[in-house]
C-alpha cells in the first residue's frame, strides 16, 4: 500500500481489507464490484477534446491492463467520435444526466473511483464543465451521498479545490488539480495520467508512482507523483506556478497541498487506498495455491510484520547511532529478502 | 527632522547654534532671479543669452555705484556670477560677484563667491569668507546663516577640523528644528539637508530626513535646481540610480544644459541609465550623446566632470589620452581636489609613483580630512582589477576620515573579491550600520547571508560554493570541468595556481549581479576577481539558453591571465583568450550582431576595442567585442605562436601597454596586428556580412543598434513575402535562413533544404542557435536519413554549444545507430548545457553500464538522485548496482539499505542485498 514509509500500516487488517475491497476478483455483474467512472468534460477546441478523450482512454485502459481490474466506463464529450475504442469505447455522452445514472448504478459499488478530466470555473459559481448543464460541487455530492463504499473523486480541471467543502466527507479521498481560485489551465492531469499509465505493461516494479514498490499504487502516491511533477515543470520552465494541487481526505472540507501520513492530517486514508492493484501477488488474498497455500500465507504475514518492523526501527532512528541502525535495517531487510525467496518459490514452484 | 536628533543637536556648544532667528528674509540666499529675461535664460540654460542681459542691466543701472550696490544690482551680479560657474569662467565669475569698493557687503553674493572658491578647490579662502558672514550673524537671514555655517561646517570636516565641522552642522540642524519650517527659503532648506546628509553617517535616520528636506526645498521654488541636484546627489551615493535620475531629469526638463544634472546622468550606470535624456535627439538620429560629453561642452573644466571622464580613460586603457586630460585640468584649475585626485589617479595606473606621492602629498597638504584622493585611488584600482590595491586604497582613505561611508564599502567588497568573507562581511556590516540606505551594502549583506548556507566542494586547487540543493547534481560536473580546465592551462600557459580558486555559483541572477557588481541587472553570466569566480547556475536560466560549462572555462582563464600578469591584463585582451580558449574547447560560431556590425564598419580598431566592453555604444557591441577580441587573439596565436600571446601577457605583467607589450614580443605595431586580423575577419566571414541586405529595422530599436533582429510583426512574414526577400538578397544568409524555415514550416521540405544550404554555404560560420544545420537535421530524420541528420546535428552543435535540445537528439541519433561512446559524449555535453533534467543523466548511466564504465555510471546515477526523482527507491537502487559492479560494496550496502528503507519490499533491491551479504 503507498503513502509516507513511516505510517503504512502494511500487516493491518484495514489496508487488506480496503485493498481487496477494489481488487477482489468477482462477476462483472456483482453490484459491490469497483467502478471506475472516466468522466471527460467540454474540450472547448478540438485539440483538448482530443487529449481529455485520450487521457480518459489511458486511464481506463491501464486499469483493464492491472491484474485486478475494476470495472471502468469512460463518458465522453463526443462518444460518437470513439466508438472504435474497444473495451474503452465510451458509454454515454459526459452528460449531467448520464453522470447521475452512472453513479446511481454504481452506488453499491465497494470502491467507487470518479476521475473527472475537463475545464472547471471559478467559485461563487464552480462548475465542471460538460456538454448540457455543468456539474456543481453540490450535484456532484448529491450524486455520491449513499455511495456504500469507499470514493475516490479526482477533479484534474481548473478551480477544482471549488469542489472540496461541498465532497468532502468521512471515507472519502478528494483530489483535486488546482485550488479553488486557480482558473488557468492545469498540467496537473498529464502527470496524474502518467502516474497511472506509466510502464503499466513492464509489470508493478517498473512504475515510478509506486513509490514503496509494494505492487499496489496508493492515491497519496499517485497524488504526490503528479504534484512533484507539476512543481518541476514549472520551475524547470522558468514559470509562476498557477497551480497547486489538494487532497481531502480527512472530511474537514479543507484541502492539503502538501499531505502527509500523520494523525489528524490530510493522507492517511489516501496512503491505504489503493487505485490500482500493479501485481497480483500484492494482494494476498488471491492467487493462494491449493497446495502450500497455508504456508504462503503465513510466509506473507511474517514478512510484513518484518516491513512493519522496518517501519518502526525507522521511526526509532534518532536514537541510534547509525551504523546500529543500519544493521538492524539490514538484518530484517535480509529476513524479508529470504522469506520473498521462499514466497516466490512457492508462488512459482519452477522458479 | 526627528526629534531623537532634535535632542541630541541640544547638548551641543551653544555659541556654534545661535543663528539669527528673529530674521525672516526668506528670499535671501534664493535662487537668483534679477531681471526678467536674464533670469528665464539662465533658468532655461541660454547661458549666452543670460549672460547678455545680466551684463547690460548691469550698466544700465549704474551697479558700480556703491549706493546701487544692493537690491536689484546684487540680484544681476549673482546672476551673472551664476551664469559664468556653470560655464566654467571661474575666474569672471569671482570679478561679478565682487561688489564695489565702498559698498556694504551682500551676504547672498558672498556666499555665492564662497561657493565659487570651493568649486576651483580654494578651500582655506572660502573657509575665510564664510567666517567672516558669520561673524557679522545679525546682519544674515537664517536661510543665509543655515547656508553659510552648512557650507562651512561640510568644509571644515574636509579641511581636517572635523570636531568643528561636526558641531557646525548639528548647529544647523537645531537652527532648522527650532524654528517653523516656513521661515526658510529654498537654498535655505537645500543647506540643511545637505548637512544632514552629511552628519547621516553619524545617524542614518538624517539621511531619509535629508531627502524630505530636499522635497520641501523643491516645492518652495519649482525653478531652482539646486533641491534636485542635492537629493539626487545623495540618492547616487545610496545606488538608488532610478530615483537619482529622476531628480537630474527634473532639472534637465527645465533646463537641457545643466552641466551639474549632466554630470549626474553621467554617474549613472549606464546599465540603469534611461534614454533619451531630456534635451538628447534621441529617437532617430545616431546614439544619444554621452551627458558627460554634454556636461563638458557646457563647462569644459567643471572639475567633477573631468575627473569623470579621465577615469573613464583610464578605465579604457588610454592613458595617454587621461595623462593629457589631466594635466590640461590642473593647468586650468591647479587647486581643485577632483583634479588632484584624478591625476594621482593617472599616477597610479601608469606606475609612476614619485610623481604619485607628490600629488597626495599636495592633497593632503589642502585637504587634510578628505578622504576622496584615496578613494579615487581605490576605485581606480578597482576598475583596473587590481583588487588588493584597491583593499589598501581604501584603507588608507578610512584613517583620514574613518566614517566616510565610500571607502568603507570599496574596503568590504574588495575583502570579497579577494575572498577573505569574514573580513569582507566584517567591514560590511560596520558600514552598514552607519547607512542603512546603502543599497550596494544592503544587497551585499544579503548575499553574504544567502552564501552562508551554501556547500562548499573541495578539490585540488579548488573551492566550489553553490547553493546546497544544487551540490550534489551540479558539484560533480563543476568539479570535472574546472579540474579540466585548470588542468589544459597547465599545460597551455605553464600555470599553477598560487592558491586555492574560489568558485562561486549562483542560482539566482540577482544574487551574482550582487556578487559581481552591488546591483542586480548586469545582464553577464560570469566573472573573475582574479583568484575568485562568480557565476550564474544553470538554474538561473532556461534550458538551452546559456552553458555554464564554457562560462566556468572562460572565467578560469581570466584568473590564469590575472595571476600572470598581476592583473594588468586589459580587459579586451583577457576576454579575447578567454573566449578563444572558450571556442577551441566548445564551439566556433560567430553571432549574428557579429556579421551586422562588420557590414555596418562597427568594428572598433584595436586601440578602442576595450571600450565595446566597457561602455558599449551600442545594444549588442558587448557580445560582438567578445567574439572580435577573440580573433584578435586567435591571430595573435596563428601567426606569431602562443608563445608570442604569453610574451605580451608577462609585457602586462611588467607595467606595459599592449603596444610595448606586443613590439617587445614580437616587433609588430598594433596598426600592423589589426590588419592581420581584418584580414582573417573578411577571409572567414566577410561575404557573409556583406551578402546581408540591410535596413530591417525594428520599431522601436535603440538608436545605433544594428539592423538585424526578429522580422517585425506584419512586415512581410508570410512566405511568399520571405521567399521574395530572400530571392531580392540572394547572398543574404539571414533571408536564406528565414525562407527555409517558412519552406519547411509548409511542408515543403525539398525546397526548404536548398536555401538552408545556401545560407550554410554563405554562412558557415554562423553560431546562432536559429542556424540552418539544425533544420537540415529535422528534414533529413524526416526522410528517413539518420546518418545525414546525424551529421547535420553535428555541424549545428560545433557552432551552438547550447543547443541542448540538438545534443539530446543527436545522443538519440547515435544511439540508435549503436554509436554508444558518441552517444555519451553528446549527452555529456548536453549536460555541460544543462545538467538539471533528470533524464540525459539516466540515459548517460544505462550507456555507461553497457560501455562498461562504472565511473561514469555512479556519477550519473548520484546525477539522477540529486533531481529529487519521484522514483527515489529504484534510483537507489540503481546506484547501489552501479557500485557493486564497480566492486564498492560499501557503497552499494549503504545505498541498497537506503532504498529498502523507503521500499522494504522491493524485490530487486532485496536481491541485491542478498547479493552483496551472499558474496561477501
Amino acid at each position: 500500500m503507498g503513502g509516507g514509509p513511516g505510517r503504512r500500516a502494511r500487516a493491518g487488517v484495514a489496508r487488506l481489507l480496503l485493498a481487496s475491497a477494489l481488487l477482489a476478483a468477482a462477476p462483472a455483474a456483482r453490484a459491490d464490484e469497483p467502478l471506475l467512472l472516466i468522466v471527460a468534460g467540454v474540450g472547448g477546441s478540438p485539440e483538448h477534446r482530443e487529449r481529455f478523450a485520450g487521457w480518459a482512454q489511458a486511464v481506463c485502459r491501464a486499469a483493464l491492463r492491472t491484474p485486478r481490474p475494476p470495472r471502468v466506463e469512460v463518458l465522453l464529450e463526443r462518444p460518437g467520435d470513439h466508438d472504435d475504442a474497444g473495451v474503452c469505447a465510451p458509454v454515454a455522452a459526459s452528460r449531467k444526466e448520464h453522470i447521475a445514472a452512472r453513479l446511481d448504478a454504481g452506488r453499491a459499488a465497494a470502491k467507487l473511483l470518479v476521475v473527472l478530466i475537463g475545464h472547471g470555473s471559478r467559485a461563487p459559481d464552480a462548475r465542471f464543465n460538460l456538454p448540457g448543464p455543468d456539474l456543481s460541487p453540490e450535484d456532484l455530492a448529491g450524486m455520491l451521498d449513499g455511495s456504500a463504499g469507499e470514493v475516490v473523486v479526482a477533479h484534474l480541471g481548473s478551480a477544482s479545490g471549488a469542489f472540496v467543502p461541498a465532497l468532502s466527507a468521512p471515507r472519502r479521498v478528494i483530489l483535486t488539480a488546482a485550488s479553488a481560485s486557480e482558473a488557468n489551465e492545469t498540467r496537473f492531469p498529464g502527470h496524474f495520467v502518467a502516474a497511472l499509465t506509466a510502464d503499466g505493461e513492464g509489470g508493478g516494479a517498473d512504475w515510478d508512482a509506486d513509490r514503496n514498490k509494494d505492487g499496489l499504487l496508493s492515491a497519496l502516491e499517485v497524488f504526490d507523483f503528479a504534484r512533484g511533477a507539476v512543481e518541476r515543470e514549472y520551475e524547470e520552465a522558468g514559470l509562476l506556478r498557477t497551480e497547486h494541487p489538494l487532497l481531502d481526505d480527512n472530511g474537514d472540507g479543507e484541502g492539503s497541498r502538501e499531505p502527509e501520513t500523520a494523525p489528524g492530517k490530510d493522507g492517511i486514508l489516501a496512503a491505504r487506498t489503493a487505485l490500482f492493484v500493479l501485481a497480483a501477488e500484492a494482494d494476498p488474498d488471491s492467487d493462494l495455491p491449493a497446495e502450500g497455500g497455508e504456508e504462503l500465507a503465513a510466509l506473507i504475514a511474517e514478512r510484513d510484520e518484518l516491513a512493519a518492523r522496518v517501519d518502526a526501527l525507522r521511526e526509532a532512528r534518532g536514537g541510534l547511532d547509525e551504523e546500529t541502525y543500519l544493521n538492524e535495517l539490514e538484518e530484517l531487510l535480509l529476513e524479508i529478502a529470504r522469506l520473498g525467496e521462499r514466497i516466490a518459490a512457492l508462488r512459482e514452484p519452477g522458479r | 527632522m526627528s526629534r531623537e536628533l532634535a535632542a541630541r543637536a541640544g547638548f551641543l556648544p551653544g555659541a556654534i547654534v545661535c543663528f539669527g532667528l528673529g530674521v525672516g528674509a526668506a528670499s535671501a540666499g534664493a535662487w537668483p532671479d534679477g531681471p526678467e529675461a536674464a533670469a528665464a535664460a539662465l533658468r532655461s540654460g541660454d547661458w549666452a543669452t543670460a549672460e547678455a542681459e545680466y551684463r547690460a542691466f548691469l550698466d544700465r543701472e549704474d551697479c558700480d555705484e556703491p549706493r546701487t550696490a544692493r537690491g536689484r544690482c546684487a540680484a544681476a551680479r549673482r546672476g551673472l556670477g551664476e551664469t559664468l560657474r556653470l560655464t566654467g569662467r571661474y575666474r569672471q565669475a569671482l570679478t561679478a560677484l565682487t561688489e564695489p569698493a565702498g559698498a556694504a557687503s551682500t551676504p547672498a553674493v558672498l556666499l555665492d563667491r564662497a561657493r565659487v572658491r570651493l568649486e576651483v578647490g580654494e578651500g582655506r579662502e572660502a573657509a575665510a569668507l564664510l567666517r567672516e558672514l558669520l561673524a557679522d550673524e545679525a546682519s544674515l537671514s537664517l536661510s543665509e546663516a543655515v547656508a553659510a555655517a552648512s557650507q562651512l561646517g561640510r568644509l571644515e570636516l574636509r579641511l581636517g577640523e572635523r570636531e568643528a565641522g561636526l558641531a557646525r552642522l548639528d548647529g544647523v540642524i537645531e537652527a532648522y528644528n527650532r524654528v517653523p519650517a516656513g521661515v526658510f527659503s529654498s537654498r535655505g532648506l537645500v543647506a540643511v539637508g545637505r548637512a544632514a546628509a552629511a552628519l547621516g553617517y553619524q545617524s542614518s535616520g538624517l539621511f531619509r530626513d535629508a531627502l524630505r528636506v530636499f522635497d520641501d526645498a523643491a516645492a518652495l521654488d519649482l525653478d531652482d535646481p539646486a533641491p534636485h541636484l542635492a537629493a539626487g546627489d545623495l540618492l547616487l551615493s545610496k545606488f538608488n540610480s532610478a530615483e537619482a535620475q529622476n531628480s537630474f531629469d527634473a532639472v534637465l526638463s527645465r533646463n537641457p544644459n545643466h552641466p551639474a544634472a549632466l554630470l549626474g546622468l553621467a554617474r549613472l550606470p549606464p546599465s540603469v541609465r534611461r534614454a533619451p535624456v531630456p534635451g538628447d535627439p534621441g529617437g532617430s538620429g545616431p546614439a544619444p550623446r554621452d551627458p558627460l560629453e554634454r556636461a563638458l561642452a557646457v563647462n569644459p573644466v567643471q572639475p567633477a566632470a573631468r575627473s569623470l571622464e579621465i577615469h573613464r580613460l583610464l578605465e579604457a586603457g588610454r592613458h595617454e589620452e587621461a595623462r593629457s586630460r589631466a594635466e590640461d585640468a590642473a593647468e586650468a584649475l591647479p587647486a581643485a581636489p577632483e583634479i588632484l585626485a584624478a591625476l594621482g589617479a593617472v599616477h597610479f595606473v601608469t606606475g609612476e609613483p614619485e610623481a604619485l606621492s607628490g600629488a597626495e602629498r599636495r592633497f593632503a597638504a589642502a585637504w587634510p580630512g578628505d578622504p576622496a584622493f584615496h578613494t579615487g585611488l581605490a576605485e581606480a584600482a578597482e576598475r583596473q582589477r587590481l583588487y588588493s590595491e584597491a583593499a589598501d586604497r581604501a584603507s588608507a582613505a578610512l584613517e583620514v576620515s574613518p566614517s566616510a561611508p565610500a571607502p568603507a564599502r570599496i574596503l568590504g567588497l574588495n575583502q570579497l573579491r579577494l575572498g577573505d568573507m569574514d573580513a569582507g562581511r566584517r567591514t560590511l556590516e560596520a558600514a552598514f550600520g552607519r547607512d542603512p540606505f546603502d543599497a550596494l551594502l544592503k544587497n551585499n549583506l544579503d548575499l553574504l547571508d544567502e552564501l552562508a548556507g551554501f556547500e562548499v566542494l573541495a578539490a585540488p586547487s579548488l573551492e566550489i560554493a553553490l547553493p546546497r540543493d544544487e551540490a550534489r547534481l551540479l558539484g560533480p560536473y563543476a568539479v570535472a570541468v574546472a579540474t579540466e580546465a585548470l588542468d589544459f592551462f597547465r599545460n597551455r600557459y605553464g600555470f599553477e595556481p598560487a592558491g586555492t580558486i574560489r568558485i562561486e555559483i549562483y542560482d539566482r541572477s540577482a544574487d551574482f549581479s550582487v556578487r559581481t557588481v552591488g546591483i542586480p541587472g548586469i545582464g553577464a553570466h560570469g566573472v573573475c576577481f582574479g583568484r575568485v569566480v562568480a557565476m550564474e547556475s544553470p538554474s538561473a536560466r532556461p534550458a538551452g539558453s546559456y552553458h555554464w560549462a564554457s562560462t566556468l572555462w572562460h572565467e578560469l582563464a581570466h584568473a590564469v591571465h590575472m595571476e600572470r600578469t598581476g592583473n594588468r591584463v586589459p580587459r579586451w585582451f583577457t576576454e579575447g583568450l578567454s573566449v578563444l580558449d572558450e571556442r577551441r574547447r566548445y564551439g566556433d560560431g560567430a553571432p549574428l550582431a557579429f556579421f551586422a556590425a562588420l557590414r555596418d564598419g562597427r568594428l572598433l580598431d584595436l586601440a578602442h576595442l576595450d571600450e565595446g566592453f566597457i561602455r558599449p555604444r551600442w545594444p549588442g557591441q558587448v557580445q560582438v567585442s567578445y567574439f572580435h577580441a577573440s580573433l584578435v587573439l586567435e591571430t595573435l596565436e596563428n601567426d606569431h605562436g602562443f608563445a608570442a600571446v604569453l610574451a605580451v601577457l608577462d609585457g602586462f605583467g611588467q607595467g606595459l601597454d599592449f603596444e610595448s607589450a606586443l613590439a617587445e614580443a614580437v616587433d609588430v605595431p598594433v596598426a600592423e596586428l589589426d590588419s592581420d586580423v581584418n584580414a582573417l575577419i573578411e577571409e572567414r566571414y566577410g561575404t557573409a556580412a556583406r551578402g546581408l541586405a540591410g535596413a530591417e529595422r525594428r520599431e522601436g530599436a535603440m538608436p545605433g543598434a544594428p539592423f538585424v533582429g526578429p522580422v517585425p510583426p506584419g512586415a512581410g512574414t508570410g512566405l511568399v513575402e520571405l521567399l521574395a526577400a530572400a530571392d531580392g538578397a540572394p547572398n543574404d544568409f539571414v533571408r536564406q535562413l528565414r525562407a527555409g524555415a517558412a519552406l519547411l514550416e509548409a511542408g515543403r521540405d525539398e525546397d526548404a533544404m536548398e536555401r538552408l544550404l545556401r545560407a550554410a554555404g554563405i554562412a558557415p560560420g554562423y553560431g546562432g542557435g536559429d542556424g540552418p544545420f539544425r533544420l537540415l537535421a529535422r528534414i533529413h530524420a524526416a526522410a528517413g536519413r539518420p546518418l545525414e541528420a546525424e551529421e547535420a546535428l553535428a555541424e549545428h552543435v560545433a557552432r551552438v554549444p547550447a543547443a541542448y535540445p540538438e545534443w539530446l537528439e543527436l545522443a538519440e541519433l547515435r544511439r540508435a545507430a549503436g554509436n554508444l561512446r558518441g552517444a555519451a559524449a553528446a549527452l555529456t555535453a548536453a549536460n555541460w548545457a544543462y545538467p538539471l533534467h533528470a533524464a540525459p543523466h539516466e540515459q548517460l548511466a544505462d550507456l555507461a553500464r553497457e560501455l562498461d564504465d562504472p565511473k561514469l555510471e555512479i556519477r550519473e546515477r548520484e546525477a539522477v538522485l540529486a533531481t529529487d526523482p519521484a522514483d527515489r527507491a529504484d534510483a537507489l537502487h540503481r546506484l547501489a548496482e552501479a557500485h557493486f559492479l564497480a566492486g564498492d560494496r560499501a557503497a552499494a550496502r549503504r545505498r541498497v539499505l537506503e532504498a529498502l528503507e523507503i521500499a522494504p519490499t522491493f524485490d530487486a533491491a532485496l536481491r541485491l542485498l542478498l547479493d552483496l551479504r551472499r558474496s561477501g
